[in-house]
């Protein structure tokens, strides 16, 4: 008898609360959201062109060793899936006796973020394949104004003129070169 | 036992049948209603997903600082008892690194009825639940496909100047949930 009893109770209080505890169970919500971020890697360098001139006044000097300019940049944007990147450059031709290197260095100003990776010393730039300027690039952007990027400075130079002057040749306006800078996945 | 069995029984119908009996001694009658609102607190938003991308296609720029979605719609139906307001709050399953995701609770449609609480401040989730409404009471949103809280998610780079060599590529896309809890306010 005490069973029953116990057992209509429990109905009775079960049809009393239970309008309480319905419609609770739908008090969460959800949204799905898709965050998309796709692999970014540009780049785009200063337009002017650098002028760089070898010579001298002074009879029985050689020209001027080597001269330099630090007045290119190279903007960069990069985003990453995991690799990292490298920056490297080759040139279109160099005159006979002489060589032009290559180095990139940290970029001036504020306005660079993210990763800018590992820079190599003055690299001799090669007319076949590349040389490595700079390693271990992440994800990272450089800015847009005129000053932004990294500095690339380039150095002409004579290549060994004990040895190689002979080779040496005046040009009249100038001999145009062209550099390529690559931006890769690590290898 | 038939004997108990009887005697719960008048005592049941003596229950039942009690208020109609009564108030008949004087001419008066009363009825008795028992009228049942139970509390309601009933959330349920739209399955679209929200896309958001950010990307650039100038070399030096960072990727676009922040793009945002006011797509999303949370439907809600809510009786409270006494005074004791309800909030929503909000929390995302993870974030990508180097960035953050906003979420803010705007103006229902005109469809809504009662206390929608206070809302509009543009809160950063994270993993912990963090309120994005608060002080919610009786009300009904409506269910139309544009009924309910307007929820504009932001996602952007998380100060970009110290972080943005923690941002990676996805391919395809990263996809992330969002859970909306409706609950007493304490």
């Amino acid at each position: 008898m005490k069973k029953k009893l116990l057992v209509l109770s429990i109905a009775l209080l079960g049809s009393l609360f239970g309008s309480h505890v319905m419609g609770q169970n739908q008090n969460i919500s959800s949204n799905s959201l898709n965050l998309g971020m796709p692999e970014l890697s540009l780049l785009s360098a200063s337009s002017t062109p650098i002028n760089l001139v070898l010579t001298t006044s002074v009879a029985g000097e050689a020209v001027l060793s080597s001269i330099s300019d630090e007045s290119a940049r190279l903007k960069i944007s990069s985003v990453i899936t995991s690799a990292t990147r490298t920056l490297s450059a080759s040139v279109s031709a160099v005159p006979a006796g002489t060589t032009l290197t290559l180095q990139a260095k940290a970029p001036i100003g504020n306005n660079f973020g993210g990763t800018q990776g590992e820079y190599a010393a003055a690299q001799t730039l090669p007319i076949t394949g590349s040389a490595t300027i700079i390693t271990a690039i992440g994800s990272c952007y450089s800015g847009t104004a005129a000053n932004d990027g990294y500095v690339l400075k380039y150095t002409w130079g004579l290549e060994n003129p004990a040895t190689t002057y002979g080779q040496v040749r005046a040009t009249g306006s100038g001999v145009t070169v062209t550099v390529t800078l690559t931006l890769t996945a690590a290898i | 036992m038939k004997k108990s069995l009887l005697v719960l029984s008048i005592i049941l119908l003596g229950t039942l049948l009690g208020s109609n009996v009564m108030g008949q001694a004087n001419g008066t009658a009363s009825n008795t209603l028992s009228l049942g609102m139970p509390e309601l607190s009933l959330l349920s938003s739209p399955s679209g997903i929200v896309n958001l991308q950010l990307t650039t296609a100038v070399a030096g720029e960072a990727v676009k600082s922040s793009i945002r979605d006011s797509t999303s719609r949370i439907k809600i139906s809510s009786v409270i008892s006494g005074s004791t307001t309800r909030k929503m709050s909000a929390s995302v399953t993870l974030v990508p690194n180097g960035t953050y995701l906003k979420l803010m609770a705007q103006t229902p449609s005109t469809n809504f009825g009662g206390t929608p609480g206070t809302y509009g401040t543009d809160v950063t989730l994270s993993s912990t639940a963090t309120t994005i409404i608060s002080g919610i009471g009786s009300c009904y949103s409506g269910t139309g496909a544009l009924d309910g809280y307007v929820l504009r998610y932001i996602w952007g780079l998380d100060n970009p100047a110290a972080n943005y060599g923690l941002v990676r590529a996805v391919a395809g896309n990263t996809t992330v949930t969002v859970t909306l809890t409706l609950a007493a306010e304490i």
